[in-house]
């Protein structure tokens, strides 16, 4: 358990999932419209669960942009 | 009252496909858990009701609104689990049971959507089936509702907390507006239309109809081995590619190895459809149906290196999932993608990564999933990942594949997933497994025969001397005999030898048919030499051409023949003898000059042993002997006429040699074949088709028929046998290996367009190859080379050309092959059919066309006689099909196209119907293509304002539906000009509401041309409003006996329309009483009215019929059949849907004119005791009309026909007697509503002779419904033994319980 989950590496993971620049990935992007979906969803959180594993992924599935991936991982942390 | 929605446009998908065939069960999702241990059913009762309550989507109903369809929530609708306890039955019932269940149709607008049933079989072992109508769930939410269960199983026997609820229904209306008017979806939608601009036509992997009816699928599945999965990460990593876009890519590259045009293609093209989930977000946690399907198209590199490949399919992928959001269904319509021949994507591919089996509390569980939810064509799934275990499914529809091909793909697939995983490229995967290879490439060409090493000459000498005294040939008024032909020919040969011409030499024959013609051959050949036959008749440049190629040393015509300096020889004459040379099996024996494809002629030189192979072949595989005659009719420069000539001398049978100019003369082949008794002889089908057409043909007897030379049609062949009594062969082969490489004998009733050309001869090889050399599957057509003993040893004087075509057989080393460039397809035993030539593939608007199956489906309209159907480029330079027709009668083109236009799809009806006095003929009698007219503008339906009646009606409505400014011209296709399923369903209900007679959804999807819809509408519909006594409610078919079904009181018959669909095979006929005509008479008695019914169908169906009638129509259909009988007709059964005999109803009181008219609720499908607040005329009209429903919009006078039919049938009734009745028959009770009354099947039984029983769990209105169908179709199609012992267990097997 090296170092912590942050939101640049989030939408850095995301990007690589999705082929895209990270800067193109806004915070509040719908992500299922820019085509994440539920396989790679999983393995993001099976990535992200080794720095935190306390997200909680019903939630994660239920939030649509970056901003609201964050608010969850902070609140898992709280 | 509760609030209703429009469709999803995923739910809208799903609604129009089960619109399309109401009954079919294959939209439900089914699967089943099997649980051991110590399972409480009541508390998996309680968590059944629990999560009705949670997914809403359970209690889903849908139903047309006045503008659209729409959904709502049933609030009383959820699910509650049916325990059914199975403690002491034996698992094979229960397994039958379970898959009875799997496949029940669900009502969308009744319900249930959901059903959940727990089959109890012992204390600690219980099966749990769920099922949800893929509209309410798609295979994601089955999986959450199927947790969901689990924990809130486990939440009621450990009375602990269930965890978090799944999420509220209305989400997925949130999401779909709120997507509706993101800018993703405008961004989505312009990613889309460019990247499909250029999409190919979608192809099938189907080699052609299965049989089955479409409305289940087959399963085959296997799991992956453990190295294959491995094998999956590595080459994911090297692709930089997720391991589902490894399989993805996988599979569309062996998927591109079975389609149509990828064994022909260099770069093959293959468009997927791929499930994408699209529920991240809101919504995820909402069972619903939300997977969209979108098109993938890849082009298969084989020679690239397999990473790289993978790795750009994986980038198509990703860009696809960022385009996920926009509906396939959506994309379908903006592209005209709707329909036969026009698909958006072919084979689906669908990776489902999740777990989808949950554990229920102290208990184990296995997952067996039975429903798929829809398979339009094969579906490769693969569940679970390749950590835990990947298992891999094919799923098929049955009407495009057979059970026993599912299971070949998925082994197939396993095989080449597996080989893929170590190569470096696609182009080292070979698509057959090994035991496949083995069979193709040796098995089925296990030929060996021994032949003797011998010459045709020496095989002749032996023939005649072996019967000297018999007769070897007959021409005219001449018989020689074998000696004295032997005599004759030894004569020439002799000197010819004395000229020095012996083996290797060629001579020329330029004969006519006739006795010095046979002489001249056979001398030639007893010479040593090598004969090359020429056209007497011609003498153009082309013989010139010949001659001087051919290099004869001399020339054997008559006299004054222009040799251009050779020496002229008679075939019978006086001269210098000398003795021959001998001749050896390498030797030429003939050289045929065939067209070539750049225009010169190719001179075939074939050997001895090449000849003798397939001529003791057919001596022996026919049983040709001593009393045989064949006859001679192929002009010598032909190869058939290779086995005329030379079979009937070394077999011992008589040669008849026909007067020049016979062949093309059926009058005069009828009478040759009469007056010698032929056994034996060929046709080119062309000129069989002529023969078989003329009244002379009729009544022959011919032992051995042979056709080739053409693809020779199905319904030929069943001509043939109805006309002419004997065997028929169906022989393929080219010049280039010595006449014929493959023989099938053409038996009566067969499948197919054409006959199969069957197996290789004698010391023959046939392989399927495709464009890199590898054999293809069975089913996919490859290019047919040749090997073996047969091959001619090549082109002479063309070496190059020679080694172009006569290639080295790469399973044979040393040996050689010929490309023939012909196409075939095998059948899963090695059987091959032609199916064209590798160089003029026909394909119009994405749909793979065969002249052959179109020129059938022509003469099936009973509108032409003879056919040929072409393809001419157009002036845009793209393809299009043109039929020259011979019509029947003064049938004209417009009519013709209409009439083929109801048989095949529309990519197969041709742009252009030439009709001609009679289809041009070569000499040799094929079809001469080049002779055909281009067709003219005028001959054809296009370009025509409307002019008919209903053609002005379809105009008006197309326009009204599609919204055009002007009524739409008659060439209008309502799916290019922006029509969609939903848009035809409006269509036909507005037809429905305009003529009275609902057209079929079908009708419109298989003809969207407007002056082809107006045809086929006209053809069906009736003048007036389907009120008729008589009214057709399926095409006429002349399949089987019709079903008459006879009116309920209401006098109409229209309730029957759907059974009239589920029965495909068979004419049904509505019967509606005559008092729906204001101005008819009543009738004196039931008796007389059922009387009256004979008299009309009589006509219509004179071999007899079965007979079918609901409520009251059952009372009169019994009647009818007592009245057939009397009169000697046949039915073949009677069926009586909950009627009971008049003594049931002589004392209740007789219904009112409101009463009367809620008739009217019932033919409409409504249950009239559901609906007790409608009770006047006016609310009945009034709801009706509300719903969407024709009858709604019935004239006054008819609703008042309706209300005297009503209480006059009623009337009638409670005067009526029954007779006794010999027909078999069944009847079906509606148990909901007659048990606990008096009324049972049993009061029949004094009025029957044979009474079978079936009781089925629904309601009295009921029984018409599509719900309900598939067990009346099985009343009246079952066979009798089926339905006699089994009426007890029918309820329990038959539809689910009623709600009210």
């Amino acid at each position: 358990m090296t170092g912590q989950l942050t939101l640049e590496i989030m939408r850095r993971d995301i990007a690589e999932a999705l082929r895209m620049p990270p800067e193109e990935i806004a915070d509040d992007n719908h992500l299922g419209d820019l085509g994440l979906d539920s396989v790679a969803l999983m393995q993001l959180l099976m990535r992200w669960e080794e720095l935190q594993p306390s997200i909680e992924p019903a939630h994660l599935y239920e939030a649509e942009t970056l901003a609201e991936w964050w608010a969850i991982v902070q609140a898992g942390r709280a | 009252m509760t609030a209703r929605w429009p469709l999803t446009e995923a739910q809208a998908g799903i609604w129009y496909a089960q619109q399309r065939d109401p009954g079919s069960p294959v939209l439900v999702t089914g699967q089943a858990l099997q649980i051991e241990g110590p399972l409480d059913p009541a508390a998996m009762a309680r968590a059944v009701m629990a999560i009705g309550r949670e997914a809403e989507s359970l209690s889903m109903r849908v139903a047309d609104g006045p503008a659209e369809p729409e959904h709502w929530i049933d609030p009383d609708g959820s699910p509650a689990l049916v325990i059914r306890d199975r403690t002491s039955a034996d698992s094979a019932t229960v397994v039958d049971e379970i898959q009875a269940e799997a496949q029940m149709p669900m009502d969308l607008a009744c319900g249930p959507v959901a059903a959940f049933t727990l089959w109890r079989l012992g204390p600690t072992h219980h099966i749990l089936t769920e099922r949800i109508h893929h509209i309410a769930a798609d295979g994601q939410a089955m999986v959450q509702v199927t947790r969901r269960l689990a924990a809130l199983y486990d939440a009621e026997v450990t009375e602990g907390e269930p965890g978090e609820a799944l999420a509220p229904y209305a989400r997925i209306l949130e999401e779909e507006a709120r997507f509706a008017a993101s800018p993703a979806r405008a961004r989505q939608r312009d990613y889309w239309l460019g990247t499909l601009a250029d999409l190919p036509p979608v192809e099938s992997m189907s080699a052609g109809p299965a049989g089955g009816d479409g409305r289940w699928f087959h399963r085959a599945e296997a799991p992956l081995p453990d190295d294959l999965r491995a094998g999956l990460l590595r080459l994911a990593e090297q692709a930089d590619a997720d391991w589902t876009d490894v399989l993805t890519a996988l599979t569309g590259a062996y998927v591109a190895r079975h389609l149509p045009s990828a064994p022909l293609a260099e770069a093959p093209e293959v468009v997927l459809g791929i499930p994408l989930q699209n529920r991240m977000g809101r919504v995820a946690r909402v069972p619903s149906t939300r997977v969209n399907v979108l098109p993938l198209h890849l082009s298969v590199d084989e020679a690239a290196p397999l990473a790289d490949w993978v790795g750009g399919v994986a980038q198509k992928l990703s860009a696809m999932r960022r385009n996920a959001g926009y509906r396939g269904e959506a994309l379908q319509r903006e592209l005209g993608r709707i329909g036969a021949g026009r698909r958006l994507w072919g084979p689906l591919v669908n990776i489902l990564p999740f777990d989808a089996c949950p554990g229920f509390h102290g208990c184990r569980t296995r997952l067996k999933i039975l429903g798929a939810g829809s398979v339009d064509d094969i579906t490769f799934c693969y569940r679970g990942d390749p950590g835990a275990g990947l298992v891999m499914q094919v799923d098929t529809n049955t009407g495009l594949y057979s059970a026993e091909a599912t299971a070949t793909h998925a082994h197939r697939l396993g095989h080449f997933l597996k080989s893929a995983m170590g190569a470096e490229r696609l182009a080292e995967v070979s698509t057959l497994t090994q035991a496949e290879f083995q069979a193709h490439v040796h098995g089925r060409n296990a030929t060996a025969h021994p032949v003797p090493e011998t010459t045709l000459t020496a095989l002749i000498e032996a023939g005649m001397r072996a019967n000297p005294e018999a007769a070897a040939l007959i021409f005219g008024d001449v018989t020689l005999s074998h000696a004295r032909l032997d005599a004759e020919t030894l004569a020439l040969a002799r000197r010819l030898a004395a000229l020095g011409i012996g083996p290797g030499d060629t001579v020329a024959v330029a004969l006519p048919r006739s006795v010095d013609l046979i002489v001249a051959l056979v001398g030639i050949l007893r010479a040593g030499a090598a004969y090359v036959p020429l056209d007497p008749e011609d003498r153009s440049a082309r013989r010139d051409g010949i001659l001087s190629r051919s290099n004869p040393v001399a020339v054997l015509a008559e006299p004054g023949f222009a040799a251009g300096g050779l020496p002229v020889i008679r075939a019978r004459a006086e001269g210098v003898e000398a003795d021959r040379a001998a001749v050896s099996p390498d030797d030429p024996a003939y050289v045929l000059f065939t067209s070539g494809s750049t225009g010169t002629p190719k001179g075939v030189v074939v050997e001895h042993r090449a000849i003798v192979n397939r001529l003791l072949w057919m001596r022996e595989a026919y049983g040709i002997g001593a009393g045989d005659r064949i006859l001679q009719k192929t002009p010598a420069i032909f190869d058939v006429s290779v086995w005329e000539f030379f079979l009937p001398i070394l077999s011992g049978a008589t040669l008849v040699v026909a007067p020049p100019g016979a062949h093309r003369d059926p009058g005069a082949l009828a009478g040759l074949i009469r007056r010698h008794a032929i056994t034996a002889m060929h046709f080119v089908p062309s000129m069989l088709d002529v023969f078989l057409s003329a009244p002379v043909s009729d009544g022959l007897s011919v032992r051995h028929v042979f056709a080739s030379g053409e693809a020779l049609p199905t319904r030929l062949a069943q001509q043939f046998h109805a006309r002419i009594e004997g065997r028929l062969h169906n022989l393929y082969g080219p010049t280039e290996a010595a006449v014929d490489v493959t023989a099938h004998e053409a038996v009566a009733g067969t499948g197919g367009a054409s006959v199969p050309i069957g197996r290789p001869v004698w010391n023959t090889r046939c392989y399927l190859l495709d464009t890199a050399g590898r054999p293809v599957p069975d089913g996919v057509p490859g290019r047919l080379y040749l090997a073996g003993r047969q091959l001619a040893r090549g082109y002479l004087g063309q070496p190059e050309l020679t080694a172009e075509r006569f290639v080295p057989d790469p399973f044979h080393p040393g040996e050689r092959m010929y490309d023939t460039g012909d196409l075939a397809i095998s059948d899963g035993a090695g059987g091959l059919t032609f199916v064209g030539r590798g160089d003029d593939q026909i394909k119009v608007r994405g749909a793979r066309v065969e002249p052959a199956e179109i020129e059938r489906a022509l003469e099936e309209t009973g509108l032409v006689g003879r056919s040929a159907v072409i393809v001419r480029k157009d002036q845009q330079g793209g393809a299009q099909l043109v039929a020259y027709v011979v019509p029947r009668g003064d049938a004209d083109p417009v009519a013709i196209r209409a009439a083929l236009a109801e048989r095949v799809p529309q990519a197969m009806v041709p742009a252009h119907v030439v009709t001609l006095a009679q289809l041009p003929l070569s000499p040799t009698g094929k079809l001469d293509r080049k002779a055909l007219p281009a067709p003219a503008a005028a001959n054809d339906a296009s370009g025509r304002k409307p002019a008919s009646e209903m053609e002005r009606l379809l105009a008006r409505l197309y326009a009204e539906i599609l919204a055009l400014d002007s009524p739409a011209p008659v060439e209008t296709d309502f799916f290019l000009a922006g029509g969609d399923s939903l848009r035809a369903v409006r269509l036909t209900l507005r037809l429905e509401e305009e003529l009275g007679v609902d057209p079929g959804l079908g009708t419109i999807l298989e003809t969207p041309v407007l002056a082809d819809l107006a045809k086929a509408l006209c053809a069906r519909s009736t003048p007036d409003h389907g009120l008729d006594p008589v009214i057709r409610l399926s095409p006429d078919r002349d399949v089987a006996a019709p079903l008459l079904a006879v009116h309920p009181a209401g006098g109409l018959a229209w309730c029957y329309r759907t059974l009239a669909r589920a029965l495909p095979d068979r004419p049904v006929i509505g019967l509606q009483s005559p008092l729906l005509d204001p101005q008819a008479p009543d009738p004196d008695s039931l008796s007389a009215l059922a009387r009256a019914y004979v008299d009309r169908v009589e006509d219509i169906a004179p071999q007899g019929f079965s007979l079918l009638g609901w409520s009251l129509g059952g009372i009169i259909a019994h009647a009818m059949t007592a009245e057939a009988e009397r009169r000697g007709l046949r039915v073949e059964r009677l069926v009586l849907l909950d009627a009971y005999p008049s003594d049931c109803w002589r004392d209740e009181p007789e219904p009112d004119a409101g009463q009367a008219l809620r008739a009217l609720l019932a033919i409409a499908g409504y249950d009239p005791e559901a609906h007790v607040e409608l009770d006047t005329p006016d609310a009945i009209m009034g709801f009706l009309r509300r719903e969407g429903q024709a009858l709604g919009h019935l004239p006054e006078a008819v609703q008042h026909g309706i209300v005297r039919s009503v209480r006059a049938t009623n009337d009638l009734v409670r005067h009526h007697r029954e007779d006794h009745v010999r027909a078999p028959t069944v009847h079906v009770a509606a148990l909901c509503d007659q048990v606990g009354s008096s009324r049972h099947a049993g009061l029949w039984v004094p009025y029957t002779q044979l009474l079978a029983r079936i009781a089925v769990d629904c309601r009295h209105a009921d029984l018409v419904s599509p719900r309900i169908t598939p067990e009346i179709v099985r009343a009246i199609s079952a066979p009798w033994s089926s339905l006699v012992p089994r009426d007890a267990g029918v309820a329990a097997l038959g539809a689910g319980p009623c709600r009210s």
